[in-house]
C-alpha cells in the first residue's frame, strides 16, 4: 500500500491539533460562563440571568469570546442543515439517472465486485465519489462512451482511492471545523491543502496500480484540453488548485511535489487572532 | 459556448436545449453544414415540423452562439448554411464543467471530486508539457 506522505499527515496533524485546542477551550469558556447562572423557572429569566451575568461578573472581552462562539455554533448548524438539504437533492439526482442494468455490466466487465458502482444515464462526463458512510462511485454513461477501457480503469483505481479511504467523510468534517472556525483562515489553508493531497495521492493509486502514469494522464488532458482552449487566450500563472499539481505529478511522476500549506498573511492573522485568544482566556476572567 | 439554463433532471441534450433545438443540434453535428432547408427535410420525415419552426430555432440557435451562419451566392442563388460552433464532443465536454461544477457546488462535500476539478484553472503551459510527453511516448512505443 502506498504510504502517505509527510505533508499531508501535518496538515492533518495541526487541523487537529488547533482545530480541538480552540473548540477544547471555547467550549470550556461556555461552560465556565454558564456554571453561575441561577436555574430559573422560565425561558425569558434564564435569558436575562445570562446577560446580567455576562455583564456583572465577567470582563468586556468575554462577550467578544462568546460571540466567536456563537458565530461557531451557527456555522456548524448551518453547515449540518445544508449538507442534510443538500443530500436530499443529490439522492433524488442520482436515483433518477441510476441504471442498474448498465451498472451491473460495468462492474462484470471490469471486475470490481468490491468497489460500490453506480452507472448513471448522463451523456455529461462525470465521474466522482459520493456519499459519506458507504461512498460509491458514479459514473455518467458519456464518460464510458468517451474513454477506452484502458482510461476507465486508471479512473477506477482513482475514485477507488477516494472510497477506500472515505475521503467525502472526510472533507466533510475538515470542512465543517473549517467553516465553523473561519476566524483562524489557517484552518481553510490546510484544509485546502490536504484536499490537494487527496487529488495527488489518488493519482498515484492509479499510477501504481496501471504501472504507468500515460492511461490517466490521457484522461485528464481530454478533459482539459478541451476546456482550456475555449476559457484562456492569455498566459495564466500557475494557480495553486489540486488540477495544477496533478498535472506536474502526471509530467513527472518522480519529482517530489511541494505544496505551500498556507501564504505568510494568513499565518500572521491566524497568530494574531489566536493570541487574543489566548490573553483574553488568561486575563479575561475574574 | 455556456448553455444559460441547464435541466439537471433532463436526458442527454434535453438537459441543455429544447426539445427541437436538440433534435437540430443533432442533424447539425451529423451534416456539419446545411442550409434551413436541409434541415427541414431531415427533420420532417419523422417529426412532421413546419419550416417555420425550423427557420426559427436556428435562428435561436445562432443567437445563442451555437450554430455560426455563412453566406454565399447573389440574389436568387444565394444560399445560408449553418454549422455548429463547437462538435458535439466539444460542446459535451464544455457543458460537463458546467453541469457537474453545478452538482459539486449543489451536492458540496457529498462529492469529493469530478473527476478533474477546477478544470479553468489549469496552467496552460502544464497542459502544453504534458501533450508533448505523450507525443514523445506514443512515438517511443
Amino acid at each position: 500500500m502506498l504510504k502517505m506522505p509527510r505533508q499531508p499527515s501535518l496538515a492533518l496533524f495541526w487541523i487537529a491539533i488547533i482545530g480541538n485546542l480552540v473548540i477544547i477551550q471555547l467550549g470550556y469558556n461556555v461552560f465556565h460562563q454558564i456554571r453561575d447562572i441561577p436555574f430559573e423557572s422560565n425561558l425569558f429569566r434564564v435569558f436575562a440571568a445570562i446577560f446580567a451575568d455576562i455583564l456583572s461578573n465577567h470582563l468586556l472581552f468575554e462577550p467578544l469570546l462568546n460571540g466567536l462562539i456563537l458565530f461557531s455554533i451557527i456555522m456548524l448548524c448551518r453547515q449540518l442543515i445544508q449538507q442534510v438539504k443538500l443530500y436530499k437533492k443529490w439522492k433524488t439526482y442520482i436515483d433518477s439517472k441510476s441504471n442498474p442494468e448498465m451498472t451491473k455490466r460495468f462492474i462484470k466487465k471490469f471486475n470490481k465486485e468490491n468497489l460500490r458502482i453506480e452507472v448513471i444515464l448522463d451523456s455529461s462526463i462525470i465521474a466522482m465519489t459520493a456519499g459519506l458512510i458507504k461512498p460509491r462511485v458514479i459514473l455518467s454513461s458519456g464518460l464510458i462512451e468517451r474513454f477506452n477501457d484502458q482510461e476507465m480503469e486508471a479512473i477506477l483505481f482513482h475514485e477507488m482511492y477516494h472510497s477506500k479511504f472515505r475521503h467525502p467523510l472526510q472533507l466533510l468534517i475538515l470542512t465543517m471545523i473549517a467553516e465553523s472556525l473561519a476566524f483562524l483562515p489557517i484552518m481553510k489553508s490546510l484544509v485546502h491543502h490536504y484536499k490537494i493531497w487527496m487529488e495527488l495521492l489518488a493519482d498515484r493509486f492509479a499510477i501504481y496500480h496501471m504501472g504507468s502514469e500515460i492511461q490517466l494522464a490521457q484522461v485528464l488532458l481530454a478533459v482539459l484540453k478541451n476546456n482550456q482552449v475555449k476559457s484562456q487566450g492569455y498566459g495564466v500563472h500557475f494557480v495553486n488548485e489540486s488540477v495544477n499539481y496533478r498535472l506536474k505529478q502526471l509530467i513527472d511522476p518522480q519529482t517530489p511535489i511541494r505544496i505551500p500549506f498556507f501564504k505568510q498573511k494568513t499565518l500572521l492573522l491566524s497568530v494574531i487572532v489566536l493570541v487574543m485568544m489566548t490573553l483574553i482566556f488568561i486575563y479575561g476572567s475574574v | 459556448m455556456k448553455v444559460k439554463s441547464i435541466h439537471l433532471n433532463e436526458e442527454g441534450l434535453n438537459r441543455f436545449f429544447g426539445s427541437l433545438e436538440a433534435k437540430i443540434m443533432k442533424v447539425l453535428w451529423e451534416k456539419e453544414k446545411l442550409t434551413i432547408k436541409q434541415v427541414h427535410e431531415s427533420l420532417k420525415k419523422e417529426d412532421g415540423i413546419s419550416l417555420n419552426a425550423v427557420m426559427t430555432v436556428m435562428g435561436r440557435l445562432t443567437d445563442k452562439g451555437h450554430l455560426i451562419k455563412d453566406s454565399s451566392g447573389k440574389g436568387r442563388t444565394r444560399l445560408t448554411f449553418f454549422s455548429p460552433v463547437q462538435n458535439k464532443e466539444q460542446f459535451i465536454l464544455e457543458q460537463t464543467k458546467v453541469v457537474t461544477d453545478g452538482l459539486v457546488e449543489d451536492f458540496g462535500s457529498l462529492m469529493v471530486s469530478h473527476l478533474v476539478d477546477n478544470m479553468d484553472k489549469a496552467d496552460p503551459d502544464l497542459l502544453l508539457r504534458l501533450e508533448q510527453k505523450l507525443n514523445e511516448l506514443k512515438k517511443k512505443s
